[in-house]
């Protein structure tokens, strides 16, 4: 066989080659065109659908040969480079260099390089169809190589456009609603929002956003009733009851209406406009109504426990809500008379009688927890942490929100 | 104008010599391989290896191959410039008078045997400088020709470090290739005591001559290199600069200093005598790669790093070589080395071209690894 002969048929091979790549970048223009058309149709609801195949297969062919030409057209040298990777040592590549060149090294080289070409052709012919070595190595090299990129990208954009064809003719058909009325329904939908509003009631304020918008379903963000000196935290209540609150204290009603006594307040799924109030009670007075101050009960006496004998930790239970006219009576109990040191065991006092706790200072006193560190301050900290730690979404440890449930908790009577 | 004659005569000479060469010099057929295509290229050659390797003996075999007159040097601490050069010395004429005339060094020949050059002073190194690249030497002002043919093969011993001065870079630079002679095998050893209880005498017999040598050199020249492969070749002596744009990453970890610009053309030089010796008539990629060692091994300067973690020189290049080959999208060195290796024993394996005359096909591979030295007959 002329060695020519073989070189053309290694060169066919890389033109066809070339041609698979081009046709398959077209297709994949085309397609994607296609799937593009199909779905703008399938937006406006344009019913001729088969006009972007249509399109889409004019697009491939115009692109094919474009790409064939600048891309994919083997070059004397490309061609050159994939012969001579079958083994041939740069001798087809220094061949075509060397053309028109008539020294007598460069005609032994063109004769070098045609016998080599015919050696290999004849290797792996003789090898029938079990070529190895060398013949096997450029068998492979010379069987279609193309780019797993390309046939990626032809796959997707194929499995693309027959997703959206589909679409479209389900839509058609009336199977699934078309994309108009799909818009539509999106469009329409608004989001509805509702306002939280956090109201106080007595001497205290809310930590936190007092004044929240919040959309249809979600959460509110985490707000705290915090008392000031001398007053407590009593409970939430809808704001809508504020007006009636002296028929509530009257009535001895006022607990059924109470929400939550938990300071820290937290309202999921919000479906309307809210507004809560946080009722804060005045300490030192111990008028068991909140709303107009005029309960008359009396405040819990000391308690007459003895002292203790202990190492001074014992705090005297509060004293049980007065039972005077004024309902509910909840002063808080006075220090017991207990020395400190002594671990307060003393009995609880009697309603209306306070009972005395083993330590000098008072836990009602709000003051110094340890002669230096204001308690307050200490309890600031506490839930500031606490609060940091909500915001974070962290759960809180059980100690701290003993420590913040205490505090508040504590100073009830 | 290379001629067919040329073409066969390079052929037979070659034939020549190596078989001449085998009679004095067993074993050792990188080094000798090596050693003669660096002749053809016309390059210099440093050979290393412990005593008693038989250095010495090849260059001595040599010489007497290629007929040409050789002066064997031995650097000594105390040998001076002029002991190489020459020097002009007083003489009297017929007349009485005095003039200086210049008494010529043992450099004055074609082959020079600069034995254990390690061991002379930088000083005394660096009078075989221009000789090796000019081919001149200059004593008092006046430069004189050397004759041509000119080589020098250096060697060095590795183990001997004390009293030892290092090459500088420029001297180093001057030898075309740096080849490690290594010690002989169990049978080749059997094969050189048996040789040298019968006689210690050298026996090869002239192959070529001076100009012969000169021919082959021109007829080699001829060799065509192909763009991409000319690229290649000189895309491997860039990527051994830290600094280039096209360094290889082993380069930036292991070289302070890369190749200079007269390793690619050694490269090209050795190469074309390669491809013409395996009966190729232009340059290929295995060349390339076969000829990397010998040729950049004594040209990069390695960083701290690299003789810390004990990366010698044919490591680096071997990562060059790996990571350039990539870049190019050639066979590695590794599976050409494989796939010739499959020829012999596959059916299916193409012939090699023999409507050749060249006869020889060496493979030069210095790279530590084993590799058969194969020779085909032309049909």
């Amino acid at each position: 066989m002329d060695s020519n002969q073989i070189y053309n048929k290694y060169c066919s091979r890389l033109k066809t080659e070339g041609i698979i790549k081009a046709l398959l970048c077209g297709l994949t223009i085309g397609l994607f065109v296609a799937a593009v058309l199909t779905f703008i149709f399938w937006l406006v609801d344009f019913e001729y659908f088969w006009i972007a195949p249509i399109i889409g297969v004019a697009i491939a062919g115009a692109a094919t040969p474009m790409f064939y030409h600048w891309m994919f057209r083997p070059t004397a040298k490309s061609m050159a480079h994939r012969v001579d990777g079958l083994g041939l040592e740069e001798r087809i590549v220094t061949m075509n260099e060397l053309q028109g060149d008539n020294s007598y090294i460069a005609q032994r080289q063109r004769e070098d390089a045609k016998a080599a070409l015919v050696s290999l052709s004849k290797a792996a012919t003789t090898a029938g169809g079990k070529v190895a070595g060398m013949a096997a190595k450029g068998a492979t090299k010379l069987a279609m190589r193309i780019p797993t990129k390309i046939i990626a990208a032809v796959a997707s954009v194929a499995m693309s456009y027959s997703a959206i064809q589909t679409v479209g003719i389900l839509s058609y058909n009336g199977t699934i609603p078309k994309a108009k009325a799909i818009a539509e329904q999106i469009v329409d939908k608004e989001i509805e929002y509702h306002t939280v509003s956090y109201i106080t009631y007595g001497d205290g304020f809310i930590e936190g956003d007092s004044d929240q918008v919040i959309a249809d379903g979600e959460s509110t963000e985490i707000v705290m009733a915090v008392a000031e000196d001398g007053w407590y935290f009593y409970g939430w209540i809808d704001a809508q009851y504020l007006d009636m609150l002296g028929l509530l204290q009257m009535f001895g009603m006022l607990d059924d209406y109470i929400e939550s006594n938990e300071p820290v307040r937290l309202d999921e799924n919000i479906t309307a406009d809210l507004e809560m109030c946080a009722l804060f009670v005045e300490m030192s007075d111990n008028k068991g109504d909140p709303s107009d101050g005029d309960g008359d009960g009396e405040p819990g006496q000391p308690g007459d426990g003895e002292p203790g004998d202990g190492d001074g930790n014992g705090a005297g239970d509060p004293g049980e809500p007065g039972n005077g006219s004024g309902q509910p009576g909840d002063g808080p109990g006075q220090p017991g008379p207990g020395q400190p040191g002594g671990e307060g065991n003393g009995d609880p006092g009697q309603p209306s009688y306070g009972d005395g706790a083993g330590s000098g200072q008072s836990k009602q006193d709000d003051t110094w927890m340890d002669g230096d560190t204001p308690v307050k301050d200490y309890y600031q900290q506490i839930w500031e942490e606490a609060m940091q730690m909500i915001a974070e979404g962290k759960e809180l440890p059980a100690d701290v929100r003993e420590i913040i449930e205490g505090y508040f908790g504590g100073l009830k009577p | 104008m290379v001629t067919e004659k040329d073409v066969t005569q390079f052929s037979e000479q070659c034939k020549e010599i190596f078989a001449q060469i085998e009679r004095d010099v067993i074993g050792q057929k990188e080094v000798v391989e090596g050693t003669i295509i660096a002749m053809i290229a016309g390059g210099n050659v440093l050979l290393e290896g412990v005593p008693g390797v038989g250095k010495t003996r090849l260059v001595r075999s040599l010489g007497r191959v290629f007929n040409l007159p050789f002066s064997r040097i031995q650097f000594t601490p105390d040998l001076m410039p002029a002991d190489v050069t020459g020097t002009n010395i007083v003489v009297k004429d017929e007349k009485g008078n005095s003039t200086f005339q210049f008494q010529p060094g043992p450099v004055f020949s074609n082959i020079i045997l600069a034995d254990e050059i390690n061991r002379a002073t930088p000083k005394t190194q660096s009078a075989l400088l221009e000789a090796m690249q000019e081919h001149t030497v200059t004593v008092m002002g006046v430069s004189r020709k050397l004759n041509e043919p000119f080589f020098v093969l250096a060697t060095q011993n590795p183990i001997e470090q004390d009293g030892t001065y290092p090459l500088p870079e420029a001297q180093m630079d001057r030898f075309m290739f740096k080849l490690i002679v290594k010690n002989p095998s169990l049978d080749e050893l059997m094969d050189i005591v048996n040789m040298t209880q019968k006689t210690m005498a050298e026996v090869a017999n002239a192959a070529c001559d001076g100009e012969g040598l000169l021919q082959m050199r021109t007829t080699a020249n001829a060799i065509p290199v192909a763009e991409p492969v000319m690229r290649y070749a000189m895309t491997l002596c860039s990527a051994t600069h830290p600094d280039s744009e096209c360094a290889s990453e082993a380069a930036k970890k292991y070289v302070r200093l890369g190749a200079s610009p007269r390793a690619g053309q050694a490269l090209i030089s050795a190469a074309k005598v390669r491809a013409l010796l395996s009966g190729r008539f232009n340059v290929s990629y295995n060349d390339l790669h076969e000829l990397a060692y010998p040729v950049l091994r004594h040209r990069l300067k390695l960083n701290f790093e690299a003789i810390a973690q004990r990366v010698s020189a044919d490591d680096i290049i071997k990562m060059i070589i790996d990571e350039t080959s990539k870049k190019y999208d050639i066979a590695s060195p590794v599976k050409a080395t494989a796939t010739a290796s499959e020829q012999p024993t596959s059916e299916a394996a193409p012939e090699p071209v023999t409507n050749t005359n060249i006869e020889v096909n060496v493979t030069v591979n210095t790279d530590g690894k084993e590799k058969k030295f194969k020779r085909r007959k032309a049909k």
